[in-house]
């Protein structure tokens, strides 16, 4: 079938896997002991694994003239200084319709997760895993995975949350009075030139220099990563949002315009969950103590602890 | 961290904080971009430091792109290379500089949780990305144990500093605050032994001097210039030091080092360290 599932039908194999646990109340999940503790801890319930996929063929990215390159008699020549175009000025040459596509085939794999989620009855997902890879029969693929909570006895919501947080992480917050709204995503895609001066400072016998060219490309394009995720998290009305991942990644290209000349792109992906916090109805409010400064007198376990939080370790 | 309430497990379902948390997600309407805080520090850490008063206002980067010029040493000395140590330097203020002036756009009081990397990059030759990325807070009235009329450091900046979310908690309950990130950096050449000393030092246990000399000059002359930075700040001490080596892509006779860590100064002159409760878990 061709034609773009807007997502309010679940494939055939996912109805009936609900049914069944619906049918028999059994639900199965990834968390693990301590998750599942503490997911309940906070008096939520975990209702299910819930996953939601899509496959895209990219035909379309964009990019097929350079933006910084100037016209000139006979031809596009090379600039002393050129621009970088970031992906949503939607400028010539600009890789609008990649990113576009990069969002929505995530938006896609998101919303299918949630309605899983919603269908078995639960409130939002948890622990969610968001991956791309190659498809092996052609074409990417876009998979959220995560497990589906509940809070009984709370109000229905049109869109379950969704976040990546595990299950400790979920409850401290849920202590603390915070809640996830859902994830939220920054993608940016900016492309720029080789221009004469980036050429310069980055000769083989040039001395100290800072490159100009390549510092806007990647500066630019990160900021536009950035402004798109505080969009996002201002669509969801959230207050804030925890960033988990920041990957740029830098490649280059021979210029489509000029000969001989090269264009460097960076994609810039931020992806983190948003946040808000709530207030305790009357009658509820405890007043919670501060945490604990604790020193371990085990020695083993110090030393385990020592080993794990390395320098750029989980904190 | 560990958290402890007065309540047990089921009591929070009881009290209704779950669905107290759905009505929330409920009401959420759409809002305008630009009123949002962004951070990444991890879920531990944004509970930490909103826990001693600071709340989090966005994330702050700064990155600069070098190209490292190329400087060769005399075989045969051992002698800094300065036009690298330069550069490193250089660059390295490009991106903290960059970061600062975020943070200050923000009106920020700090930015902790800084991670200052280097990495070499596959396109063109002798090409580095250094980054600066940290999470710019404002303090709250009553932080740091309440009467902190100032946080920025003596440049009229915001503190910047590398400690993670847990580490600024125990700092500022210890009763110090962070003025500045300081680091020192050193570019040496390691002489290459003469041919005659090599021959000679075969099969024997010995040490080999040169070696020896190169390392403790290029610790010091790093480590002196980390001190110096600080000093400039008029702080009391430096926390959280980490001593850096790295090749980088120079060969093995030239080498960096790097020194970094957070300039700190006394909040008030008759702070008390609490003592912390000793644990011994009985579960294996």
């Amino acid at each position: 079938m061709s034609e773009d599932r807007s997502g309010h039908e679940l494939p055939p194999a996912a109805e009936s896997r609900i049914a069944e646990i619906r049918r028999t109340g059994t639900w199965g999940s990834a968390l693990s002991a301590d998750e599942f503790t503490a997911i309940r801890s906070v008096g939520f319930e975990p209702v299910g694994q819930v996953l939601g996929a899509a496959v895209y063929n990219i035909g379309y990215t964009g990019g097929w003239a350079c933006p910084g390159a100037w016209a000139g008699y006979g031809g596009y020549v090379t600039p002393y200084q050129s621009v970088t175009a970031v992906s949503s000025t939607g400028s010539m040459g600009s890789f609008g319709p990649m990113v576009q596509t990069l969002y929505q085939a995530r938006h896609n794999a998101l919303t299918r997760m949630s309605e899983e989620c919603a269908e078995l009855g639960g409130h939002g997902v948890v622990g969610v895993r968001l991956t791309i890879g190659g498809f092996p029969a052609g074409g990417m693929e876009f998979k959220a995975i995560g497990t589906a909570v509940r809070a009984p006895g709370g109000v229905a919501l049109k869109r379950p949350f969704t976040s990546d947080l595990s299950g400790q992480d979920f409850a401290k917050l849920i202590m603390a009075d915070w809640v996830p709204a859902g994830m939220a995503m920054g993608i940016s895609i900016g492309a720029r030139h080789d221009d004469w001066l980036t050429i310069n400072q980055t000769r083989w016998g040039t001395g100290n220099a800072e490159v100009t060219g390549y510092t806007d490309l990647v500066n630019e394009s990160r900021h536009d990563a950035r402004t798109q995720l505080d969009r996002d998290v201002a669509r969801m009305g959230a207050e804030g949002v925890v960033v988990k991942t920041m990957d740029i990644r830098i490649r280059d290209r021979e210029c489509p315009m000029v000969e001989h000349r090269k264009d460097h792109i960076a994609e810039v992906t931020i992806i983190g969950t948003a946040i808000t916090k709530f207030t305790r109805s009357a009658g509820h409010a405890i007043r919670r103590e501060r945490s604990l400064a604790i020193l371990s007198l085990d020695p083993q376990r110090r030393q385990a602890a020592r080993v794990r939080l390395g320098a750029d370790g989980p904190r | 961290m560990t958290d402890q309430t007065s309540t047990t497990a089921a009591d929070l379902g009881v009290q209704g904080v779950p669905q107290d948390a759905m009505r929330r997600l409920a009401e959420l309407q759409p809002g305008r971009p630009g009123s949002i805080f962004t951070s990444d520090l991890s879920v531990n850490e944004f509970l930490l430091v909103r826990e001693v008063g600071f709340r989090p206002l966005g994330l702050v980067l700064g990155s600069s792109i070098y190209h490292v010029g190329l400087q060769v040493g005399r075989w045969g000395r051992n002698q800094e290379l300065d036009v690298l140590s330069q550069a490193m330097y250089h660059a390295r203020e490009l991106a903290m500089t960059r970061m600062e002036a975020e943070a200050n756009a923000l009106s920020a009081d700090g930015v902790v949780g800084v991670r200052l990397d280097v990495e070499m990059k596959e396109f063109g030759s002798d090409i580095a990305e250094f980054i600066a990325v940290g999470t710019a807070v404002k303090a709250e009235d009553g932080a740091g144990g309440g009467g902190v009329t100032e946080w920025r450091n003596n440049k009229n900046l915001p503190f910047t500093s590398d400690l993670s979310g847990q580490d600024f908690w125990t700092l500022i309950r210890a009763g110090y605050a962070p003025l500045g990130m300081v680091m020192g950096s050193c570019v040496y050449h390691i002489a290459h032994q003469r041919l005659g000393q090599k021959i000679g030092n075969t099969g024997r246990n010995v040490e080999l001097e040169q070696f020896t000399q190169a390392l403790y000059d290029a610790r010091e002359l790093a480590m002196s210039r980390m001190q110096a930075e600080a000093e400039a700040l008029h702080a009391e001490g430096i926390v959280g030091v980490q001593l850096r080596q790295h090749s980088h892509t120079w060969g093995s006779h030239t080498t960096e080092f790097f020194a970094i860590g957070t300039a700190v100064r006394p909040l008030r002159d008759d702070h008390v360290i609490e003592t912390p409760t000793m644990v011994l878990s009985l579960d294996a």
